[in-house]
């Protein structure tokens, strides 16, 4: 007994390097693939979570959905990207969605036209500053801010899919990514202030 | 100088942070993944199981077709037939009556005639209804006994009045049964004995009269009203239960919308004025929980909202 029991450790730990394997325990419906699956990228995927919501209860629950969707469509997963690409698009989709739907329960977003030309560029002081400190400005925006600032700055998004994907007049994203970097801009100052004291 | 959206991103790019220890659990106990799960491994067992259970019919059908089908059939006759032959003679059942009853009433010849009719069988028909009687949670089984021989004897010897009227309590002993009352054809018996008030004859002939058992309504445990006035109008100034059963072990809680414990009684007659250390309270709903136990030995507990109306 013991020994067969060894032997399935040792086989199912051989099985986490291989994405393939891991990808078709979880499709199988094992928790115990689905566990490894869970422990691998969890990290990653909270780290998203953390910086596209205000407070670590709503990172976890953006997290379940995240993990609850991802194991409901990994069998579209075609390994044409990484696994972890795709978790994490998967995720952004997740927080994207729930965005939208808190939007219609009634976030008010502000409207203000910002004219179509070229964003002026918002400059700070080049410092060192801890990650910890900027995750915590991030997530003081407001949701509307943080969600555009998110998906532009950090995840790269065009401006005209970011409009398309909230669901929101360009011109709203283009005023409100201006907004919450003037916001950022402002804490950083403070913040260097406070540091030189 | 640097643009503002770089510096986040140098730092906010790819990093990592565990999750909290219960952040699996939440995930995994999800209806979802757990549907999904068993769903695959359903689909999974079915290859195995189809083949078996495919095998496992053909054996069945096989040794049916070859044991011709018919001693199947010729248990199931033997069977039915066994049970109409039990029914035991008239005398045991009406025995076995009189011990658990505690209340006998006759009826008179035409409703005898009627049910006679509308049982006619040779031997004996047993007829039982068992029913919940509207104010005490007893059971009451009506047994039928129609006799074509014995129904039209006794309409002679017995007047109409009498046989409406004769009620025998408590339970009487089969011998002296048999001379009262051979021809009562329509007994009432309880078998579950529950206070001693009498019985009006003529409202148990037309309960049993009208008996179908679909006709009665269970009845709740509990009493309890949707509202109250405490007015001091003298008309449901307080909210309190009524019990249509014995009940133990009664506790009864009402709290506020924002989970404010207001009243608090063991007593089941007592009941909750609408104050709160001495304070009228306003026109609102209130949620009360009950839990009591009841004749049968279970707990229940029983929640709701009371409007409270000035």
């Amino acid at each position: 007994m013991e020994n067969t029991s060894s032997e399935r450790v040792k086989t199912t730990e051989h099985l986490v390097n291989n994405d393939q394997e891991l990808v078709e325990g979880c499709i199988a419906g094992n928790p115990k693939y689905q566990r490894m699956l869970y422990e691998r990228f969890a990290g990653d995927l909270y780290f998203i979570c953390k910086r596209y919501s205000c407070s670590d209860a709503d990172a976890e629950d953006l997290l379940q959905d995240a993990f609850v969707k991802i194991f409901l469509n990994l069998k579209g997963f075609r390994f044409e990207s990484s696994l972890k690409h795709w978790m994490k698009r998967l995720t952004t989709n997740t927080i994207i969605t729930n965005f939208r739907m808190k939007k219609k329960e009634g976030v008010k977003l502000d409207y203000e036209e910002y004219g179509q030309g070229v964003l002026p560029v918002v400059e700070v002081q080049d410092a060192d500053i801890p990650m910890e400190v900027l995750m915590r400005m991030v997530r003081e925006l407001p949701s509307g801010y943080r969600m555009i600032f998110n998906m532009r700055e950090i995840d790269g998004c065009e401006l005209s899919k970011i409009a398309e994907e909230l669901n929101m007049n360009p011109a709203t994203v283009r005023s409100q990514l201006f907004k919450a970097k003037a916001a950022l801009k402002k804490q950083i100052e403070n913040w260097l202030k406070s540091e030189k004291v | 100088m640097k643009e503002i959206g770089e510096l986040f991103k140098e730092k906010l790019t790819d990093q990592k942070e565990t999750p909290s220890p219960q952040m699996w659990e939440k995930i995994v106990i999800n209806d979802n993944i757990l549907k999904y799960n068993l769903k695959q491994r359903l689909q999974r067992s079915l290859l195995y199981i189809l083949p078996v259970t495919i095998i496992v019919a053909i054996a069945v059908i096989s040794v049916v077709l070859l044991s011709n089908g018919n001693p199947l059939k010729q248990n199931n006759m033997a069977k039915t037939t066994s049970a109409v032959e039990n029914p035991a003679t008239p005398v045991t059942v009406i025995d076995s009556i009189s011990k658990t009853a505690d209340r006998i009433i006759s009826y008179p010849t035409e409703i005898v005639q009627s049910i006679a009719n509308q049982y006619p069988t040779e031997t004996q028909t047993e007829h039982e209804t068992h029913l919940r009687s509207s104010n005490e949670k007893s059971v009451v089984s009506v047994t039928v006994t129609p006799f074509k021989t014995e129904v039209s004897q006794p309409a002679a010897e017995v007047s109409k009045e009498n046989s409406y009227k004769e009620i025998v309590i408590p339970a009487v002993p089969s011998s002296e049964k048999s001379t009262v009352k051979e021809k009562t054809i329509i007994t009432i018996s309880k078998t579950e004995e529950v206070g001693s008030q009498n019985l009006e004859t003529d409202d148990v002939e037309e309960k049993s009269w009208e008996i179908e058992s679909s006709d009665w309504k269970e009845v709740p445990d509990l009493s309890i009203p949707n509202a109250f006035s405490p007015n001091a109008d003298g008309l449901n100034d307080e909210f309190g239960v009524v019990a249509n059963s014995p009940i133990t072990d009664f506790n009864m809680m009402v709290y506020d919308r924002m989970g404010q414990q207001l009243f608090q009684t063991r007593d089941i007659n007592a009941g909750w004025n609408g104050e709160y250390k001495g304070q009228l309270l306003p026109t609102n709903s209130y949620l009360y929980i009950i839990s009591y136990r009841n004749s049968e030995g279970e707990n229940k507990i029983q929640k709701g909202m009371v409007i409270l109306v000035r």
